[in-house]
């Protein structure tokens, strides 16, 4: 166990090999396979960042890449990298990360002086107000400006030579983002279909919501030893799609891990160009904020955020947390982590009651329905949180020393960046929108047990043109097991069609558009 | 609101509060969200370090240098190499530069004879039997009319009639030609031959090639070259009547088969060489064995620039993208009849003014001043208006002093006329007198003896 908060083994941490890093010039400690948010969570540390303009202490918000809050600096052989993603910067042996956007440390900031000056400096006052006189702009107000914007500081230690870097080109039938339980399951089917499949995942390892249930480590593993041992898929672990372009290319940025950096001689991203006939966006769901007086408080965290600390690295992001929740599904952490033996302070549901409620209630935590926060106490961290009801009659204080909140969940969307599909709104209610993963998660939650029997994923093709979605229908009726060959009428036709088509003439200007194929259970 | 609020424009890009924003800003406008819509994405989902996308392409890898096939020689001959378009070639042969060297080079030339490295001037191979009305389309003047065995001097404009490059082309058989270009465009010229077989001319039967790095490629200059080629071309007669200036065949030059062309660059009798890429150092071996008895060397591209600018030859400073036919004095090579790329819009009656920036020659009235490239011609009487500029300027070896090319308004009316050539940047005036761009042999009797 590294740190006060390490409550229990995480799904990727290996307790065994505790790494030693620096933060702000704290020596900390961490284990092998955190990334830095998850390493300073364990030690207790809950103000990592100060807001961007008025200088407000920051957390960690949130789990993965959707992270707005926990920006570092890394000062590495290379000068001082700015702006690092805390929740997705793999922790190793020796990493020095510093606070940003703070002078002369984070706790006392001397420029937090802006966020009592607030009433002075609304939104947008900086267009107006730096106009005259003339003369003041150059010798002034930019240098001012200057010195107030950007939230880290670059310091590059120009090297000899450069750094090796480099752009590769793949090809593929299908271009499959996202690892989750979809995404694997997508990807297992259609290669062994005799399809050409590039599945690309921005975590370092497949499984997104599969981790944060034990109840699908068997299937993840099954599944992820098939997709070994099928030839015609090509993993990409650490790769973010960046942006759809057209005629079927796609970006993805792959960062390499520690180890393969020194294999391949210091490179350190490596740029994908990937030319796809089409693409299934597995991509998943992320939570939705809830807009409430103090939800910038370090402590306020995201409800999956903190089930996601607690499944994939142990770590109990409060030893007193509070949900404010308006969907069941974000319960999944409150549940974990009274599993785990943290002692919840308390749930506030804006709904006067739901089966999840029910549940918290049957585990002895309090649930405060037809209630929503009305304020949350403390600066540096949740001290105390103002539950205010409903009908406005009684305003009362929780102690807790965190509070997890959940909106509800949008489907990612901006993988799908240059093809021109415009994003509709899924609506305020608190419905999940379609992330199979979620879901399966959702079926596996206790709320549900008839469904957690046994994992199943289900999906809709949406606008995936009509040969794949023949194709497609063709793989469906293989054999499941992967180890079996694909046979059948059915899988010689699947195979077929792709003859057909790769034997069909070049068009001038390449393959047409892959279209924009979302997924979503059904 | 993203202006007034940076909503969405946080380092998530909206991802978690993007929906809560786009409610806000429904319920504050009183419309439904689906009204509102929601924020779109726009690539890069997730920033992207700028050395990734730089990938490989950085430093010595973003512009390649290419060595010529006498890289090795020339640096062992002491050559100071200068970068012309991505080329490394000899600019002198001396290590601590400085004009004397570079006139040295450029003397023995115009007194006996030397040898220059030209092979990174393009070489386009055009072939097909549609090949000649091809360069009628592309060059400004005519190839079908040339003779098999000759070289023509050609021009080639842009769409919109400016001229874009000038060089020789050859006509080695009836459907196979041989493109030379500058070096600097060579690149350019290619693309936009391209471009126009394929989106103009697509059903015309010819094949383009570029072949500058096949073919190595020197130029024998001087009175006394045809003395150094003829012993490594037996058999092939050299005399004035029987291989004449624009002259070219295919030959075994020192038992290699390859190409003589008689065309100068310098003004002065000269040969131009070429034999495939690999027996480069076995031909300009032989080359400068058979010119030890006159003394030959080689000599680099300052020398070259030298010898070019007495004769009034343009390059691409003058070649500037800015300049007509008419400019530089090259408007009767406009063919009058059949069409061609630019002829249309080379007929605008201002590209011909009077008063456009034309070629002449310039040459300090005080034989010990220099003249600076760059600077500006100005009248003596009202020195703030520029009527031109200074393109090229030398020491000469065929005159006193310094002479150099500009680009003067209405230039060829001011021949003989005394002007003053400014240069803002080192504070110098020079009274310079106004020249034909033709300083030297005029009559191109050199060329031709």
């Amino acid at each position: 166990m590294a740190g006060p908060s390490r409550i229990t083994s995480g799904v990727l941490t290996d307790a065994a090999r505790p790494l030693r890093f620096r933060f702000d010039g704290r020596e900390l400690q961490g284990l092998t396979g955190d990334t830095l948010a998850s390493a300073l969570l364990a030690n207790g540390v809950r103000q990592v960042a100060r807001s961007f303009k008025y200088h407000r202490p920051r957390g960690i918000v949130a789990a993965g890449a959707e992270e707005p809050c926990a920006l570092v600096d890394v000062i590495g052989a290379r000068g001082r990298e700015p702006n690092q993603l805390a929740t997705t910067l793999p922790l190793h042996e020796g990493l020095n990360a510093e606070s940003q956007n703070r002078w002369p440390t984070l706790r006392f900031d001397l420029r937090a002086i802006a966020d009592r000056l607030a009433g002075f400096l609304p939104a947008g006052f900086y267009y107006k107000t730096f106009m005259s006189p003339g003369w003041a702009w150059e010798r002034v107000y930019e240098p001012l400006i200057r010195r107030a914007a950007g939230l880290g500081r670059l310091e590059a230690v120009v090297p000899p030579h450069a750094d090796p870097a480099e752009t590769v080109h793949d090809h593929a039938d299908i271009l499959v983002v996202g690892a989750g339980a979809c995404g694997l399951a997508a990807a297992q089917r259609l290669a062994a279909s005799g399809l050409r499949v590039i599945l690309a995942e921005q975590d370092a390892v497949p499984g997104a919501g599969t981790m944060l249930d034990a109840r699908w480590s068997a299937w993840r593993e099954s599944v992820c030893t098939a997709l070994t041992r099928l030839p015609t898929v090509r993993p990409l672990m650490r790769t973010a799609v960046l942006g759809a372009y057209g005629h079927g290319v796609f970006g993805a940025l792959e960062t390499l891990s520690p180890e393969e950096r020194s294999r391949f001689g210091g490179l350190r991203e490596r740029l994908h160009v990937i030319r796809a006939r089409r693409v299934l966006l597995a991509t998943g769901a992320l939570e939705r904020l809830i807009a409430f007086p103090g939800n910038d408080v370090p402590g306020v965290m995201l409800a999956g955020g903190a089930l996601a600390y607690l499944k994939r690295y142990g770590v109990a992001v409060g030893r007193r947390p509070a949900l404010f929740a308006n969907n069941d599904e974000a319960y999944e952490a409150l549940f974990a982590l009274a599993g785990a033996g943290v002692h919840c302070a308390g749930v506030i549901d804006p709904r006067p009651d739901s089966g999840a409620a029910a549940h918290a209630r049957a585990l002895g935590v309090a649930v405060h329905g037809a209630a929503m926060v009305g304020a949350v106490q403390g600066r540096r961290a949740v001290q105390a949180i103002t539950i205010a009801e409903l009908d406005g009659q009684r305003r009362f204080v929780l102690e807790a020393d965190s509070l997890l909140i959940s909106g509800g969940h949008s489907s990612v969307r901006h993988s799908n960046g240059a093809s021109r599909s415009t994003p509709s709104p899924p609506g305020l209610t608190p419905r999940p929108a379609a992330s199979p993963a979620l879901r399966a998660e959702c079926s596996a939650s206790p709320l549900r047990p008839v469904m957690a029997k046994r994992p199943r994923v289900r999906w809709r093709w949406i606008s995936a043109g009509p040969p794949l979605r023949r194709r497609f229908r063709a793989c469906r009726s293989i054999p499941r097991s992967p180890r079996s060959r694909p046979s059948g009428k059915c899988a010689r036709r699947a195979r077929r069609s792709l003859t057909c088509r790769t034997m069909l003439p070049p068009r001038m200007y390449g393959s047409p558009p892959a279209k924009a194929t979302s997924i979503s259970s059904t | 609101m993203k202006r007034y609020t940076t909503f969405g424009m946080a380092t998530d890009q909206g991802r978690i509060g993007g929906l809560v924003g786009c409610a806000v800003l429904a319920a504050a406008r009183g419309v439904p969200l689906a009204e509102v819509g929601l924020l779109r994405a726009r690539p890069f989902a997730q920033p992207v370090p700028f050395a990734a996308l730089a990938g490989a392409e950085v430093r010595e890898h973003y512009r390649p240098r290419r060595r010529l096939p006498l890289h090795e020689w020339h640096e062992s001959a002491g050559a100071t190499f200068v970068s012309t378009g991505l080329w490394l070639r000899p600019l002198v042969y001396c290590a601590d530069g400085g004009w004397p060297a570079v006139l040295d080079e450029a003397r023995v030339v115009r007194r006996s004879v030397g040898i220059t490295d030209v092979s990174t001037l393009g070489k386009i191979d055009v072939q097909g039997t549609d090949a000649a009305r091809f360069l009628d389309f592309v060059y400004a003047n005519s190839f079908s009319t040339l003779a098999v065995g000759r070289a023509r001097y050609g021009i080639m404009l842009r769409e919109d009639g400016m001229l874009l490059d000038d060089g020789t082309t050859s006509r080695l058989s009836p459907e196979h030609f041989l493109i030379t270009t500058t070096t600097a465009n060579s690149a350019a010229v290619l693309e936009h031959l391209e471009f126009h077989q394929q989106a103009v001319c697509a059903t015309l039967d010819v094949v383009l090639t570029d072949v500058v790095d096949q073919w190595a490629q020197f130029a024998v200059a001087g009175p006394r070259s045809r003395e150094v080629v003829a012993p490594l071309v037996p058999g092939l007669d050299l005399s004035n009547e029987a291989f004449p200036f624009m002259a070219v065949t295919e030959v075994l030059i020192a038992g290699i088969p390859g190409r003589l062309f008689r065309i100068s660059f310098s003004g002065e009798l000269a040969y131009e060489i070429a034999v495939p890429a690999a027996h480069a150092r076995t031909a300009w071996l032989a080359l400068l064995e058979s010119g030890t008895r006159f003394d030959m060397r080689p000599y680099g591209l300052d020398a070259l620039n030298t010898l070019r600018i007495e004769k009034g030859h343009v390059t691409t400073a003058e070649l500037n993208g800015n300049t007509t036919a008419d400019d530089l004095g090259l408007q009767r090579l406009l063919k009058k009849q059949g069409d061609f790329i630019g002829r249309t819009l080379a007929q605008r009656a201002a590209l011909s003014a009077a008063e456009r920036l034309q070629l002449v020659g310039v040459r300090p009235t005080n034989r010990t001043q220099r003249l600076r490239n760059g600077s500006q011609l100005v009248a003596r009487s009202s020195p703030d208006a520029s009527l031109g500029y200074v393109t090229s300027a030398t020491p000469s070896v065929e005159f006193e002093g310094w002479v150099g090319l500009a680009l003067l308004s209405g230039g060829r009316q001011r021949i003989g006329e005394r002007l003053v050539a400014r240069s803002p940047v080192t504070d110098e005036s020079t009274e310079v007198q106004i020249l034909a761009a033709h300083m030297l042999d005029p009559e191109n009797t050199r060329v031709r003896s």
